[in-house]
């Protein structure tokens, strides 16, 4: 009896920790099976690098919108990392333990905070503010990264302090014991061994802001063009799905999946990149 | 019996509290320049919060403060004005487990210097070269400067550790918290070896849970129990006709 309750059991957790995996290789295999086919029938480099899209007359470039994708992560990242690491160098190093036991856990809520009302925010706050200070419509790449940045800092600020608290006290000792200041200590040494996590933390963001869609679609503009300045409108990969996939048919319909399956890749590319930084971080 | 030294270190009355716990009840005490004062006792004599206090890593700790008395050439560590970086400079510290900082077996050394304002690539070279060679270590690595410190064995990162307070030049006082403890009879040896000439440029005091070794190279001994010094004197003394009856227990191995 003993027996058979403990083989339903791990039978039971087998089967929910494959459905995770089998719900990530369904995906794949149906935005795949959707739109390579439509990559292969238009050609990858007229889909890739042409800058016309004009689904109603079967025109397809999605060059635009890459280079945008491209733009507004990395202005987030700009921001984001930046202000993300400081923030946990501060809580870890700065602050003392019961203030910051209350200040993580704010952070944290952030994560909390629907999209939407970061894109809310930003038309009702930023955009306005960059058309009348910057010029152009607001909406813009600037207006985007602003808001990815903010929204990315729970994600960088959470895993960086914990790789930066997970750094060995006697590291901190050490320095300190050899006269180093607080600052010394942080980025000579302290950096220095959460590296990898911090690596890891920024990598994830990116993954972040490139998937993020509702709050972009809000605050970006959605003109499909390469943009030339910072307060220029764009469409991300992700806002181009969301926005056509409504009354998309056909070849159109098609395109977008193959628009999912760029992205796809994209942020694969990025997952792998942050799983071997944190095996990294395991050998050291 | 060597002639009476200055005085490097003195306490008076030193308390140390970990909340409303007294760590250390009231420790008062003249260490003389140039020799190496061998501390012992039990664990949780407080001997290692004595240790840690002289270069005020204990500030570090939430939630603990001091009373009295701690002078270093005659100034008190603890008042408000004293510089706790320079402090550090001057007192360098080695840890019982030694910490090798993640970077390279050349960087390790010159951490200090660097901290210090040294730039000058030749000069630091020559700063490994001889702090390495006064701490035994400068043969086994010299090959190997640019590796990883993480990959050297213990004992030969607890010598690359001592290096490194030496690369210190404002160093006068080394402060070792059981230096050994983990490590194997040849490499004890060699810093055992390494001590012992040091004491000709320092004021070395020793922690050490080890009393053979305070015996072996401690030219004056203190027995600390439950955070008061019970006995201070010459090691010879200490180790064969101690006053108090609790240190002769505890040296011939029959507590603690």
């Amino acid at each position: 009896m003993k027996v058979n309750g403990e083989t339903l059991v791990k039978g039971v957790l087998t089967a929910v920790a494959f459905s995770a995996l089998a719900s990530l290789l369904l995906i794949a295999v149906f935005i795949f099976k959707e739109g390579f086919p439509f990559m292969l029938k238009v050609g990858f480099s007229d889909f890739l690098f042409s800058s016309t899209w004009n689904p109603q007359v079967g025109q397809f470039g999605i060059f635009p919108m890459i280079v945008a994708s491209l733009y507004v992560t990395f202005g987030a990242m700009l921001i984001g990392a930046p202000l993300g690491v400081a923030g946990a160098i501060f809580l870890n190093e700065f602050v003392p333990r019961p203030v910051m036991r209350v200040i993580k856990p704010t952070i944290e809520l952030l994560a909390g905070i629907p999209s939407v009302v970061f894109g809310f925010l930003g038309v009702m706050v930023l955009a306005p503010f960059i058309r009348e200070h910057m010029g152009g419509p607001g909406l813009s790449v600037l207006a985007a990264s602003v808001i990815l940045g903010i929204m990315v800092l729970p994600t960088v600020i959470s895993i960086s302090t914990d790789a930066i608290s997970a750094v060995p006290n006697s590291y901190r000792e050490g320095a300190f014991a050899l006269g180093a200041t607080r600052w010394q200590s942080v980025h000579m040494v302290i950096l220095k061994a959460a590296r990898s996590g911090i690596i890891a933390s920024i990598i994830l963001a990116m993954g972040r802001s490139l998937g993020e869609t509702m709050a972009v679609i809000m605050v970006a503009g959605n003109t499909v063009r390469v943009p030339h300045a910072v307060t220029d409108p764009v469409r991300t990969l992700t806002a181009n799905i969301a926005l056509e996939m409504a009354n998309a048919t056909g070849m159109a319909r098609e395109a977008l999946f193959a628009t999912g399956v760029v992205l796809f890749v994209v942020i694969m590319i990025l997952n792998g990149i942050a799983m071997s930084a944190m095996k990294g971080r395991g050998k050291k | 019996m060597s002639a009476p030294s200055d005085i490097k270190i003195a306490t008076k009355d030193f308390r140390v509290f970990q909340g409303k716990e007294a760590a250390l009840r009231g420790i008062t005490l003249d260490i003389p320049a140039h020799r190496i004062l061998g501390i012992i006792g039990p664990s949780g004599s407080g001997k290692t919060t004595f240790l840690r206090a002289l270069n005020r890593l204990n500030d570090l700790v939430p939630d603990t403060h001091v009373e009295g008395q701690m002078l270093l050439d005659g100034r008190d560590i603890y008042h408000p004005a004293f510089d706790v970086v320079s402090l550090r400079k001057r007192v360098g510290m080695l840890f019982a487990l030694p910490v090798a900082l993640p970077m390279s077996i050349y960087e390790n050394v010159v951490y200090g210097p660097r901290l210090s304002g040294i730039r000058k690539r030749a000069r630091l070279d020559e700063i490994v070269e001889s702090s390495l060679k006064a701490a035994f270590l400068w043969d086994e690595v010299k090959d190997r400067l640019p590796r990883s410190a993480l990959q050297l064995s213990g004992g030969q990162q607890q010598r690359l550790c001592l290096a490194r307070v030496l690369a210190m030049e404002e160093l006068e006082v080394i402060l070792l918290d059981e230096p050994c403890s983990g490590l194997d009879p040849i490499s004890t040896a060699k810093i055992e070896d390494a001590l012992t000439v040091l004491k000709e440029r320092y004021t070395i005091i020793l922690v050490t849970n080890n009393t053979k070794q305070a015996a072996r190279v401690a030219d004056d001994t203190a027995f600390f129990l439950m955070g008061e010094m019970v006995e201070y004197g010459l090691t010879e003394k200490i180790f064969t006709v101690p006053d108090d009856k609790r240190t002769n227990e505890y040296v011939t191995g029959r507590f603690g």
